[in-house]
């Protein structure tokens, strides 16, 4: 095993580990740590055994494992990048409502 | 001559205590007495200014924008008032109270819902040249995806029938609000037209309104709202 593997490998079974007692101490739903644990299994084993990701991006016509996992990453950071702008989005609508809300109720209580 | 009590003007304001008092002046001395101004979070005097007047005063604690302010105006207006008209009026001292009465006449006696005031049908004075071009280029996209034919689209100074904002409702918080204006007028079949106005820009409301840059922003609103809504 190189180093390398055995570095990121540590650090991704670290992140596992931390989720999973996050779970027992039942802080993130199971639906979602199991979500959570197939992705970092994933990149646990494409990390351990690199030339099988050659095999999988064959599959969908990429020359290397590699370029099919930055396409990949690129993907999922383009799509948590949707969501937060969409929570960000309920976030400020919801202060607007709060805020109009203490407006109208203070003109109320000043009559 | 119109009844001007059947007329309410609401008015946002962000720290505009420089010119607050001129503004509600001309107006109250123009005869328009029932103002609604929403103060939008400001950290200056404004809202000191402004309680000293015989007004309909509401507050927004932080900053929520010109879009949050007008809805919390009107939310206040059709809760607590009978009045049949609102007009939308800027607080920084570009418009002119004498074209309010030209802004309501097609509402009182022509049967329109809404009345859009244009500075390129009427008069503008000192308008910096990159802003007319943004202004130009914004009418442009917003005829376009609008299917309309107006000459302004992003002036605040305007009239609607109180009817109408028991079907629009700003949800767009910012300055895209016009847009989304445009939108729901055109969405829901309203009557409209537009009439000419006069705005005068001077250095104060120049580095007080929208920045250029705030094209950009508007400008993914209108897709984000036209084609992702």
């Amino acid at each position: 095993m190189l180093k390398y593997q055995i570095f990121f490998g540590t650090i991704v079974l670290l992140i596992i580990l931390k989720k999973f007692f996050a779970f027992k101490r039942k802080e993130i739903k199971g639906s979602k740590f199991f979500l959570f644990l197939i992705f970092w299994l994933s990149v646990f084993l494409a990390i351990i055994f690199p030339e099988e990701t050659n095999k999988i991006a064959r599959f969908f016509n990429i020359t290397r494992g590699a370029d099919f996992f930055i396409y990949i990453s690129i993907m999922v950071i383009f799509y948590l990048l949707f969501k937060i702008y969409q929570r960000l989005e309920n976030i400020e609508g919801n202060i607007t409502k709060i805020v109009r809300e203490i407006a109208l109720l203070k003109k109320e209580e000043d009559k | 001559m119109i009844d001007k009590n059947k007329i309410v003007v609401l008015m946002t304001a962000l720290n505009e205590a420089k010119v607050i008092s001129n503004v509600l002046n001309g107006l109250i001395n123009s005869g328009y007495k029932n103002i609604v101004l929403v103060d939008d979070g400001s950290t200056d005097e404004t809202y000191n200014i402004a309680k000293r007047y015989d007004i309909f005063l509401l507050r927004h604690v932080v900053n929520r924008g010109k879009g949050a302010s007008l809805q919390t105006g009107t939310e206040f207006i059709l809760k607590n008032t009978n009045f049949e008209v609102i007009v939308h009026f800027d607080a920084d001292g570009q418009h002119n109270p004498e074209d309010i009465e030209n802004l309501v006449r097609p509402i009182l006696e022509e049967g329109f819902d809404v009345v859009f005031g244009s500075r390129f049908l009427g008069e503008v004075e000192n308008m910096p040249y990159i802003r007319k071009i943004v202004l130009k280029f914004g009418i442009l996209i917003s005829n376009f995806l609008y299917g309309v034919k107006l000459t302004d689209v992003h002036n605040g100074l305007r009239a609607f029938k109180r009817e109408v904002f028991k079907k629009i409702v700003f949800t767009e918080d910012r300055f895209s609000y016009a847009s989304e204006l445009l939108e729901k007028v055109v969405k829901n079949g309203f009557k409209y037209k537009e009439v000419p106005v006069k705005i005068v820009y001077t250095e104060y409301s120049i580095s007080k309104g929208q920045k250029n840059i705030n094209a950009f922003n508007i400008f993914f609103h209108m897709i984000k709202r036209r084609f992702f809504a």
